[in-house]
């Protein structure tokens, strides 16, 4: 029997503030349970790397990634800051250390292989970096009146999902953005907040252990990994 | 030195391996700091985190 794509957090089904993949790797804080090792190896197709982000679980929440590059917050200390140098080197990604006060890459950034978006608060030279390292136009903007946009949108190269409450001319937008299409779903039993629950890339998908089916289903029809 | 720690943390009713890579002088310190870490991290006593095997890694 296939099990379906559910995983938690030692108990917290709100994956991606753990965890972020893009195609070639997958970042996860120290302390991991075993069987999600196994299910992150298996489902997403990536080795998982283990980062020490100062200290913190939340691995995924200081973290923005796409194939091309990574950004990281100036919390992770030089422990982390190594692992990322290293990271960097294996998967020949570029890397950007972030020192703005809106340190929470994973909250503020969503972005893909063909576009980004990210908190308009950020400043426009901090913007210009990280368009750089991460190879891609990154246009700020809000989504559903958040600026938080890493939260509220989550993107692969096959599909993105988005807010509940996104409004249809905005998911038009997005789709121009990301250049795929994708559709608004809730997560975790009615949670709004599509980016924090869902783990994935081009190969396949984690979601948080509270979702039902039908969230399931919808996550599976945006990011286009339907098998 | 670093240490990977694994063994299995009991959360309610359920019990569960984990695997935590942990930075530290000594097996003793690593056990030390796992335990700190699912207290300060998962709210778990020191008798709900079963340390099984330290290697060192290298």
């Amino acid at each position: 029997m296939i099990k379906p794509p559910k995983a938690d957090f030692f108990g917290n089904p709100f994956l991606s503030l753990y965890f972020k993949a893009n195609d070639n790797f997958c970042l996860g804080p120290l302390a991991i349970d075993e069987m999600l090792i196994k299910i992150i190896n298996e489902r997403l197709e990536v080795p998982l790397i283990k980062v020490d982000s100062g200290g913190s679980d939340l691995t995924g929440l200081y973290t923005a990634l796409n194939n091309k590059g990574v950004v990281f917050s100036d919390i992770f200390g030089d422990v982390g800051s190594e692992t990322m140098k290293q990271v960097s080197k294996d998967y020949n990604v570029h890397l950007h250390k972030s020192s703005n006060v809106h340190n929470a890459n994973g909250n503020n950034i969503c972005v893909n292989d063909s576009g980004g978006i990210i908190n308009p608060d950020i400043t426009s030279p901090e913007i210009k970096k990280i368009s750089d390292v991460l190879g891609v136009e990154i246009i700020p903007m809000e989504i559903a009146g958040y600026k938080t946009v890493g939260s509220m949108c989550m993107a692969t190269n096959s599909g993105f999902i988005c807010h509940n409450e996104t409004p249809p001319e905005v998911i038009k937008e997005l789709e121009t953005i990301f250049k795929v299409k994708g559709i608004n779903v809730t997560v975790n039993f009615g949670v709004p907040f599509a980016g924090t629950a869902v783990i994935a890339n081009s190969n396949g998908y984690l979601i948080g252990s509270e979702s039902t089916g039908v969230e399931v289903q919808r996550v599976e029809e945006a990011l286009d990994l339907m098998r | 030195m670093k240490y990977e720690v694994s063994g299995d943390i009991k959360m309610g009713i359920k019990s569960r391996k984990f695997n935590f890579n942990v930075e530290a002088n000594s097996e003793g310190h690593a056990k030390t700091k796992t335990y700190a870490h699912f207290g300060a991290k998962n709210k778990l006593k020191k008798g709900n985190v079963v340390v099984k095997n330290i290697k060192e890694v290298k």
